[in-house]
């Protein structure tokens, strides 16, 4: 059973499939839209947003089976105990490599930006260390502040407000200017950037209230990440003309570069700070995924023990990363495990429960 | 293992040794156990009597005892009715009876005075404890503008005389303690029947009464004994020696703690910003108590930000800045050898001294610091070279909004954690600030005392609590006490203007 300790309210879940889906990806995400699906890459964000409701309500569906139980207790309860451990350790490191992922990207992306001269590993090491600790405790502390570093989102969305100063509008026309198949397309590109609500298959039981509710507070929470996305690809696609955007592969900070304040010049900066929260927390949440599943299979369900070699494990991935070759290739192992371990198998495990059910009764 | 754990810990399991024994019917042995008892110390004194055909004994400590009410409450009556019954003669407020010879010593180490008769297994105890205490007077490291003026003394039963008089309330509850083997310091532990939490008085009274230390001299000993994270930098009990303060505190179902001896009561389990609200802010318009409270956890962020926000910008993103800002910052900045880490280093640490300084040293002497700091570090070390103007003026910023913390803990705390900041700006510039700052917040909320989240209302979140927190609404829509030590009631009032409601004019 779950102890009092580390229950979350409802509220509190939605904060976490918020920060667990905003990641690095929304940098790059703009360019990468358009390169699909042109001026309607705003439509494809929004229709990956609506495919994530639909994986979110399958694995609802599949954790309200097992109230009490995440999703390493009850894998091996539905494909017995050799197949269900299997699948488990596929899972920890899908989670792993997740995070490892997100780390690498983080640290490209700090070293292109600001810090040019520092180090990768320690860079890794700092963020690293902040990360695990919050990583080692319960998931009501880690709930209490992802609510609070949700408010960055909302600076977030302020500062490229600013964008709209110089919009030009005729770049997003025609919408459809791709055609239907590139926005669905594009759709499946940014399903990747949005990643994060697997979280429910390890937090749910955690969750007071009732399955509805709990639904509820997920869905919403991917409907904000959702519009979230799609307002900043909308803004830099009014702002840069479809022949620069391809040249630029962080759009969202150039965007941000070419504003000043009056005292401060640099706003890309600031929200590049404000930026490290945001990935913190995604990592946090990876992190938290995977060392559930390890600490129930070597250290009796506490978590906090397999933290530290964890990331120790992350430390070697994003470091390998450096290799343009070797990020690539997780990418792709990503996409197939997205597809196979959060898409397909649940679907097939939720029916293969029903099919259960249905034959007992 | 068992072994080693029992001989570590056989100090602890030790009580009191007290010895029951019975009062002899003669007076020279009772007084020969008393004095081998407090080694024939030279302040206990003792005089003879005769009361009812009995010889008798007052045995009393000189440095303990009021002499003037020994003698007019005991000595003058019982010389003129010279019998009758011990309890009726004396006039003293506190008499009782004992037949237990062993709690002599002790009594009498409590500034009572004990009389003993000849023949009689009994003693009587009476209380004649001199007070020697200061005026009540304002508590200098926390004053106000407007408000009460009066502070806590050293004396316990003043101390407690400042709370009850500003609550008369049949459910202020105290209870005394005694802790400390060798001191024996009282202390009260002070909480509202109706709204303390059971558990939280439970817990705080299990935590006191299981103190084993010989010396308690200092709040500050209860505090470390009985916090829940000791490895933490933050404040986890507030400190303070205002009166209205304890009130408004009890209150909202928190829990006092004043110790004799020291005028400083603690407060638990309290939150962040229960640092940072001064009595001052409930004295002056909602609005403009808001804004000066704004003002103070502004000045926390500054003080603890700015120096490495500085560094940040110095040494990493110069082109964060305007470009005119840029030249003249630049300018001051060339001449200077060192880089802004050491710099900033240097003068932080500079201010620490000057103040710790400012505080050992006697008033008279106090000018010579202005002097040293102002001009001294101020002005020649940028003549020299040596730092720059943009430096002083940061340092100067930060101990300025440090020191606006009403209260000294916090305020000590936002600048040694300006340290680590500092630290992971010079070698990581604005990402090492963020992760600070993140390293911070997650310690923040990972911080409970007494099963109180110490971010409280911020994390966990509750609206309604944000009334009082960042700034302060009006006083009528503060019908709900805060909900984080978790008080029995939670509603104060359901409408506190109500002539609004009554008025017949208004349909």
């Amino acid at each position: 059973m779950i102890p009092e300790k580390s229950r979350i309210s409802q509220g509190q879940f939605m904060f976490i499939v918020v920060q667990s889906q905003v990641g690095v990806g929304i940098l790059s995400l703009p360019n990468k839209v358009q390169a699909i699906a042109k001026g309607g890459g705003w439509i494809s964000v929004l229709i990956a947003g609506l495919a994530i409701q639909v994986i979110i309500l399958i694995l609802c569906a599949l954790c309200k089976q097992f109230p009490s139980d995440t999703i390493y207790s009850f894998l091996p309860k539905i494909t017995g105990k050799f197949l269900g451990n299997l699948l488990c350790f596929a899972y920890i490191s899908y989670f792993l490599l997740s995070a490892g992922t997100v780390l690498a990207k983080f640290a490209d992306v700090v070293e292109r930006w600001v810090l040019q001269g520092t180090p990768r590993w320690a860079l890794l090491i700092l963020s690293l260390l902040t990360c695990m600790y919050l990583a080692i405790e319960n998931l009501r502390v880690i709930a209490r502040l992802f609510v609070i570093s949700s408010l960055t989102i909302i600076v977030m969305v302020v500062l490229s407000l600013m964008g709209y100063v110089n919009v030009n509008f005729s770049y997003i026309f025609p919408i459809t200017e791709a055609g239907w198949g590139k926005i669905v397309k594009g759709a499946s590109e940014s399903l990747f950037p949005l990643v994060g609500y697997e979280i429910i298959l390890v937090t749910y039981p955690f969750v007071e209230g009732k399955s509805g509710g709990k639904l509820k507070a997920a869905s919403l929470g991917n409907m904000l990440i959702t519009l979230f996305y799609a307002f900043e690809v909308f803004t830099c696609l009014l702002i840069f003309s479809p022949a620069v955007m391809s040249e630029i592969s962080e759009p969202l900070l150039y965007m941000l570069k070419g504003f000043s304040f009056q005292l401060i010049q640099r706003i890309d900066l600031i929200f590049l700070s404000l930026w490290v929260f945001v990935v913190s927390t995604a990592m946090v949440s990876w992190i938290y995924m995977a060392t559930v599943g390890l600490g129930r299979f070597f250290h009796r369900g506490e978590h906090k023990k397999a933290v530290p070699y964890a990331m120790f494990i992350l430390f070697i991935l994003a470091m390998m990363a450096q290799d343009p070759s070797i990020s690539d290739f997780y990418d792709r192992m990503l996409k197939i495990g997205h597809y196979t371990f959060v898409v397909g198998l649940p679907l097939i495990l939720l029916c293969f429960t029903y099919l259960i059910r249905k034959r007992r009764t | 293992m068992d072994l080693l754990r029992k001989l570590l810990s056989n100090n602890r399991t030790e009580k009191r040794t007290h010895m029951e024994m019975n009062v002899y019917s003669s007076l020279e042995k009772n007084m020969e156990f008393i004095e081998n008892q407090l080694f024939h110390s030279s302040d206990l004194k003792w005089r003879s009597i005769r009361f009812n055909q009995l010889e008798g004994l007052i045995v009393f400590f000189e440095s303990l005892t009021d002499q003037q009410r020994i003698q007019n409450e005991i000595i003058q009556p019982i010389e003129e009715k010279r019998e009758g019954t011990v309890d009726k003669v004396i006039t003293s407020l506190e008499i009782t009876k004992k037949s237990d010879l062993g709690e002599v010593p002790h009594a009498l180490l409590q500034g009572k005075c004990v009389l003993l008769f000849e023949g009689t297994v009994e003693v009587y105890v009476v209380d004649v404890t001199a007070v020697y205490k200061r005026s009540i007077l304002e508590p200098e490291n926390e004053g106000v503008i407007r408000g009460a003026h009066d502070g806590f003394i050293e004396h316990l039963m003043t101390n407690l005389y400042l709370v009850r008089n500003r609550l008369m309330n049949p459910n202020l509850v105290v209870r005394y303690y005694q802790i400390g083997k060798a001191t024996n310091t009282k202390l009260a532990l002070l909480y509202m029947q109706d709204l303390a939490n059971s558990d939280l008085v439970k817990e705080v009274d299990h935590r006191i009464s299981s103190i084993a230390m010989d010396t308690i001299f200092s709040p500050g000993f209860i505090t470390e004994l009985i916090e829940d994270n000791p490895y933490s930098l933050f404040p986890q009990i507030l400190f303070t020696e205002r009166p209205d303060r304890v009130v408004a505190h009890l209150m909202e179902g928190r829990v006092a703690i004043l110790s004799d001896g020291d005028p400083s009561a603690l407060i638990l389990p309290v939150t962040f910003f229960s640092f940072y609200q001064s009595p001052d802010d409930y004295h002056r318009k909602w609005m403009v108590g808001s804004f000066i409270r704004l003002l103070r956890l502004m000045s926390f962020i500054i003080a603890s930000l700015i120096p490495a926000l500085y560094i940040a910008i110095i040494g990493f993103h110069p082109e964060i800045l305007p470009e005119n800002l840029i030249f003249s910052v630049k300018s001051s900045i060339d001449r200077v050898p060192f880089p802004p880490i050491v710099e900033a280093l240097i003068m932080q640490i500079t201010l620490e001294v000057l103040r710790e300084a400012g505080v050992r040293l006697p008033s008279r002497v106090g000018q010579t610091i202005g002097i040293v700091g102002g001009l001294v570090i101020g002005e020649s070390v940028v003549r020299a070279g040596l730092i720059s103007y943009p430096m002083v003026i940061v340092v100067a910023l930060t101990a300025i909004s440090s020191f606006v913390a009403p209260s000294n803990e916090i305020s000590l705390t936002t600048r040694i954690l300006g340290f680590p900041l500092m630290m992971l700006s010079g070698m990581f510039g604005l990402i090492g600030i963020m992760f600070g700052v993140l390293f911070i917040l997650i310690h923040l909320c990972k911080l409970e005392s007494f099963g109180t989240a110490y971010f409280a209302p911020v994390m966990p979140l509750r609206m309604k609590d944000l009334k009082d927190t960042f700034i302060r609404f009006p006083i009528w829509s503060l019908n709900q006490r805060p909900h984080d030590p978790h008080p029995k009631r939670l509603n104060q009032e359901r409408n506190s203007r109500e002539w609004e409601q009554d008025d017949p004019g208004k349909e």
